[in-house]
């Protein structure tokens, strides 16, 4: 039975919901929770380690703790301590076996981030409990990895691929709009958009799931059968999107770039390895830059912070001793692949 | 003259410090300044004298940045004037900022104002003034408990027109404009509960539905039959067998407020049971005021009450204490928790003083029996309660989930825990003369621990957190509901004067700084509710929700209730 624009509008709140304030069904990491609860099958052998989960804002990672902590044996109410604010008297109050920390990620200055899972290894080595560290790719990078003593990586995070969408959106339509098969809102071509298969662990649930309510806002109110198309959401990028461009040169950048995605990667397709910085740099010559430092700073940071470009490289310091935050290789996000749509 | 223009100037003085401080080229650098001036003057880093680096600065700005580079918005943070370098590498809030600092030349400063400077936390007070507690009356508050019962019962009439669409209540409302709107199709057992208990021992149903005579009754009869529909017995899933169905019989789903159950739940009972056994108490009002047709419900209520009376008792744990579920033979086990057994102990106490187990024909032996295994299932309770507490600096204490250690769980927990039980141990002050002396230094033990750990913060919440129970087991996925802390305080601390002035036994009195936050969140109540539509809002979400406007009527009711006490003490 279809879904129509008005039932779908009504109950966006429930469906597309990203953040904790509403209990969402569970669905699939069950690669995930299987590997967890091996590892801590037998807590001896982490005491005094940790095991991290990195993988991007916005993927789940938080949302999967605070799901599986019967497993870890955390207490129900038990909230993480940041990265960033560290201190050894907060330590010292924790209770349990584990200590859970979250936000190790570039959101948190690259000092901080030292200072606070030095903070942390220290603690575990001294009382043998464990450490759970959640973050982004900055965690993969050695030289804060160091810190903790004989860390694990957490393997079997399960992306946010086309077939995992599919299976949430079905999941959440079929509870909330108790439909027992229901049909699909999107279409092919816009899941082919919001979740390329090239993009693989960086495509973000918060930003696509954000997106498709936004789409759904702009339906309208009756019994027609609701369909999320490509061109609803092309039209929606280029009608409603502002980026708020600062410069001139920003502006030439971007749409010299959306013409690059359109003839070289429409909606994505063959940026399995993305787009190196020398690439990128390229391009920002074609507009006038003639220095890497302020193609940098115009470019790559402002893009990379607004979320328009996305990076699947790890975080670390470059030579003039800065925080890369985001380093290659690039993907443009979905706004920019819809933007480019021609 | 000087002082004139001064007079002007302090007149004058939050459009001008505003501006001068915002001065920028652009409208959205004028918006970006404005948005990092509260974002400066926010930020705890910058008032330490250590101060904080360049990074730090850029990544507390990042989320209003925009696409501007990093360089631009250091410009554009250092032409606020507000901070100073403390050393090469390190900046920190100026204490006060020279007016002289915003201008080019001292020629272009008026003579009266070019020593004149302004303290960081006066800026801090012009343009973000604290919010003001609106000065409230008795009649404020009645007035507000009035639009909160409007608001429940309009939420019954909007549904009622819909009713070839809805079964019932939504748990959550869109806020819009000119009118609320259901969001989501799934009923929830506690919008329906909340607001039809609420309503029906209110004598308020007919507030907003006045002009509609003869509408009362049908959407009463409707919003009865509506939350009937939710017990587990008319809608038992095919594949349960008769040992499944018998072990259910009586519960109550919980629907959109614990999507993922597989069986009725006790949290989702005991409201069902609190709202069923005010309708059947007060039918009698409620078919000569609104002209309910208690023809149609007043058996099927009754039953409905004894039969989710009878699987509360089924589900009591062996300690006595209560969880969202029991399974057969306690196979797999559930915790108890203090919210699910404080609301089911309140829910049996009111079930037992109504009149449902008045004798009734041939079932007379038959209910005696249920309501003496309520009594002595509430007697079970209180010795579990009485030994699951700890002592901690000098008071007895609980934890959230009766099995979690004192040790491992926070004051503020701790102190949630003994506010919900409290609710419990109230209900069994009530009912049971001989336990009051036991009871009440318990209840003291709370209220001390509120005094010393409690601190008024209206956007703290308080969890109550549950695993639903899924075919297999306890469902892995934690979830939780949010009520606002302040609220659950308070309503604990008025019930508990209310009650032991009204019953007697030890006297519980507050002091004055405890009364001074407890009107504080009244204040903050009357503040947060919708000045038009009459509802009160999920603390997480922000959305309208019955439980949140129930919650929040109660509160007012209770201080109104109070007031005589305090004069009269």
């Amino acid at each position: 039975m279809a879904i129509s624009n008005s039932e779908i509008k009504r109950a966006a709140r429930q469906v597309f919901a990203s953040s904790r304030g509403y209990e969402t069904p569970f669905y699939n990491r069950d690669i995930s929770k299987k590997e967890v609860a091996d590892h801590f099958a037998n807590l001896e052998p982490w005491r005094g380690s940790a095991l991290i989960i990195s993988a991007p804002m916005g993927t789940g990672k938080t949302f999967f703790v605070d799901q599986i902590k019967s497993l870890l044996g955390l207490t129900e109410g038990k909230v993480p301590l940041l990265v960033g604010e560290i201190e050894p008297k907060t330590l010292k109050k924790t209770k349990g076996d584990f200590v859970f920390v979250d936000e190790g990620d570039i959101k948190t200055s690259w000092k901080a981030l030292h200072g606070g899972l030095e903070t942390l290894g220290k603690y575990l080595k001294d009382t043998g409990k464990i450490g759970l560290v959640l973050g982004d790719f900055s965690l993969r990078n050695p030289d804060l990895s160091r810190h903790l003593s004989k860390p694990k990586f957490m393997n079997s995070f399960e992306p946010l691929d086309e077939k995992f969408l599919r299976g949430v959106l079905k999941q959440r339509l079929s509870m909330y709009l108790q439909q027992k098969n229901p049909p699909e809102i999107l279409s092919d071509e816009l899941y082919n958009v919001l979740v390329p298969d090239a993009y693989g662990p960086i495509n973000s649930f918060r930003s696509v799931l954000t997106f498709i309510n936004q789409l759904v806002q702009e339906l309208p109110n009756n019994d027609a059968a609701c369909l999320l198309t490509l061109p609803m959401a092309v039209d929606w990028v280029k009608n409603q999107f502002d980026p708020e461009i600062d410069t001139d040169r920003q502006e030439n950048f971007l749409n010299f770039f959306l013409d690059y995605i359109a003839q070289s990667h429409p909606r994505g397709t063959g940026l399995e390895q993305g787009i190196s910085k020398e690439q990128m740099y390229l391009m920002g010559k074609q507009v006038g830059y003639t220095e890497w430092p302020s193609f940098q700073e115009e470019i790559l940071i402002p893009f990379g912070r607004s979320g328009m470009i996305l990076s699947r490289g790890i975080p670390r310091l470059d030579e003039e001793g800065q925080f890369e935050r985001w380093p290659e290789p690039y993907f443009p996000s979905h706004v920019l692949l819809l933007w480019a749509e021609t | 003259m000087a002082n004139s223009s001064l007079e002007y100037f302090h007149k004058h003085q939050g459009p001008l410090l505003f501006g001068l401080i915002t001065q920028a080229d652009t409208f959205p650098d004028t918006i970006f300044k404005g948005m990092v001036v509260e974002l400066l003057l926010g930020s705890p880093k910058l008032r330490r004298p250590e101060g904080a680096v360049q990074e730090d600065i850029l990544l507390l700005v990042e989320d209003v940045a925009s696409l501007r580079s990093r360089e631009r918005q250091w410009e554009l943070i250092l032409s606020l004037a507000l901070l100073e370098p403390k050393d090469d590498t390190h900046y920190r809030l100026r204490s006060e900022i020279p007016l002289a600092s915003f201008f080019p030349t001292e020629k272009h400063l008026p003579r009266y104002l070019k020593d004149k400077s302004w303290p960081v936390e006066i800026i801090w007070a012009v343009l973000f003034p604290p919010e003001i507690q609106p000065a409230w009356t008795l009649r404020t508050i009645r007035s507000a408990i009035l639009k909160g019962y409007g608001w429940l019962a309009w939420t019954f009439q909007f549904a009622y027109d819909l009713s070839n669409r809805l079964e019932g209540l939504p748990a959550f409302w869109q806020c819009e404009r000119t009118e609320d709107r259901p969001m989501g199709f799934v009923r929830a057992v506690t919008s329906m509960g909340d607001a039809l208990g609420a309503l029906a021992d209110s004598h308020y149903f007919s507030i907003t539905l006045k002009g509609v005579p003869g509408n009362h009754g049908p959407i009463l009869d409707k919003a009865i039959d509506w939350l009937m529909a939710c017990g587990a017995d008319q809608n038992a899933p095919e594949e349960w067998n008769d040992t499944v169905r018998a072990w259910n019989q009586g519960g109550f789903w919980p629907y959109d407020d614990q999507p993922e159950a597989a069986f009725p739940t006790v949290d989702a009972t005991w409201d069902a049971l609190l709202a069923l056994g005010s309708v059947y108490d007060q039918r009698q009002n409620l078919q000569e005021t609104y002209g309910a047709n208690i023809t149609l419900w007043e058996e099927k209520v009754r039953q409905a009450v004894i039969g989710a009376t009878r699987f509360l008792l089924r589900m009591q744990l062996p300690g006595g204490g209560w969880g969202v579920y029991r399974y057969p033979n306690d196979t797999p086990p559930l915790p108890a928790s203090a919210f699910s057994t404080a609301q089911t102990m309140l829910a049996l106490h009111l079930t037992l003083l109504s009149n449902v187990f008045d004798s009734h024909g041939d079932d007379k032996e038959k209910l005696a029996e249920i309501g003496k295994n309520a009594e002595n299932a509430l007697r079970q309770a209180w010795d579990w309660i009485l030994k699951s507490g700890s002592q901690c600096d000098g008071w007895t204490t609980w934890t959230p989930f009766f099995s979690d250690k004192v040790a491992d769980v926070d004051g503020e927990s701790q102190m949630r825990a003994g506010c919900w039980l409290g609710v419990g141990l109230l209900a069994l002050h009530r009912r049971f003369a001989d336990l009051r002396p036991n009871i009440s230094p318990l209840l003291t033990d709370i209220v001390a621990r509120i005094q010393k750990h409690w601190q008024v913060n209206h956007k703290k919440i308080a969890p109550v957190v549950f695993r639903v129970p899924m075919a297999s087991g306890p469902r892995e996925v934690a979830a939780q509901w949010a009520n606002r802390l302040d609220v659950t305080v308070v309503q604990f601390l008025l019930d508990c004067f209310n009650r032991t002035k009204e019953e007697g036994g030890q006297d519980i009195s507050f002091d004055a700084s405890l009364w001074n936050r407890m009107e504080i969140v009244i204040g903050n109540l009357l503040q947060e509710q919708h000045p038009k539509h009459g509802h009160w809002n999920e603390p997480v979400e922000g959305k309208p929700l019955a439980a949140a406007t129930m919650m929040a009527i109660q509160v007012l009711q209770n201080y109104l209730k109070a007031v005589p006490h305090l004069i009269s003490g």
